[in-house]
């Protein structure tokens, strides 16, 4: 089969050819790349308050005085 | 009918010379883009390209019960310390109030994740005094929804980086939520004051076994 430039057909093929040529140029023949989304953080919160004890027991080993000025252990 | 089809072809005619010069155009942008790689009419970066993403699946969890809060209260007297115990829901030597109250962890992603998890605080930094303790202990809210589970008896919680503690957490929305229960040793030389710490739970996607 003889190409000529004359021929309608090959006419077709050749712009078409420029027009995917200029498409591909024009988005720069992209790739694709899988993403992986592979974690994933949630945070959650506990809470509480200490209070003082009400009622301390003393340490102290406390000596009682009677009036007449002995002492009772 | 003849004169139509003559018509309708002059139309379309591209001179000779149109085509010899868009075909010494492509010819040429390909020569140079073959020694290149680099020409585009998109990017203006030359080291750029264009990226198409596809996700295929989704790795997320999310607390459904998110705050814990066992209220206020004192070690009893005569007592060296106070038990709280959201798994048994009780208090033992204390006046706080009891709780069974405890945080769900649910997989709402398309994967299945393992489950780590972390404390940002342990219990003598939080607590203070002698001999404090915060454990947690790990179960399924749903039945089998961790694959494996550590920790399924309360266990002093894990600071950075933490642990893994359910793998996987599965995805189905029948099986895919696990429960953190809590149980607080307050001795009675506690610093007073408000005390709260977080708990991070990080999912990772895990390899599902069909």
């Amino acid at each position: 089969m003889k190409l000529s430039l004359k021929d309608r057909h090959t006419q077709i093929m050749i712009i078409l050819a420029v027009v995917l040529i200029a498409v591909y140029f024009f988005y720069g023949g992209s790739e694709s790349v899988t993403a992986d989304v592979t974690e994933d953080d949630s945070q959650a919160e506990i809470s509480f308050a200490v209070e003082e004890p009400s009622n301390e027991i003393s340490d102290t080993n406390e000596i009682g005085e009677i009036e007449d000025g002995s002492t009772q252990s | 009918m003849v004169a139509r089809k003559a018509k309708k072809k002059s139309k379309f005619d591209v001179s000779n010379e149109l085509l010899a010069g868009l075909l010494i155009v492509a010819i040429s942008l390909s020569v140079a883009n073959f020694f290149t790689g680099s020409i585009t009419g998109y990017g203006t970066n030359s080291q750029e390209t264009d990226v198409s993403v596809e996700i295929e699946g989704v790795t997320a969890i999310n607390w459904t019960t998110d705050t814990l809060d066992f209220g206020s209260g004192a070690v009893d007297d005569g007592y060296d310390e106070a038990v709280l115990d959201t798994y048994n829901g009780n208090v033992t030597d204390g006046n706080w109030s009891a709780t069974s109250a405890n945080l769900t962890l649910e997989n709402v992603g398309g994967d299945y994740v393992n489950v780590t998890l972390e404390s940002n605080l342990t219990a003598n930094q939080l607590i203070g005094g002698t001999n404090p303790s915060i454990k947690w202990m790990i179960s399924d809210e749903e039945p089998s929804s961790c694959g494996a589970i550590v920790d399924s008896a309360y266990t002093e919680v894990s600071i950075t980086p933490g642990k893994e503690v359910c793998s996987p957490l599965y995805h189905n929305t029948t099986n895919n939520t696990m429960t953190v229960n809590f149980e607080v040793t307050i001795p009675i030389d506690a610093t007073a004051g408000n005390k709260t710490f977080a708990l991070t739970a990080t999912g990772s996607t895990a390899t599902q076994v069909s």
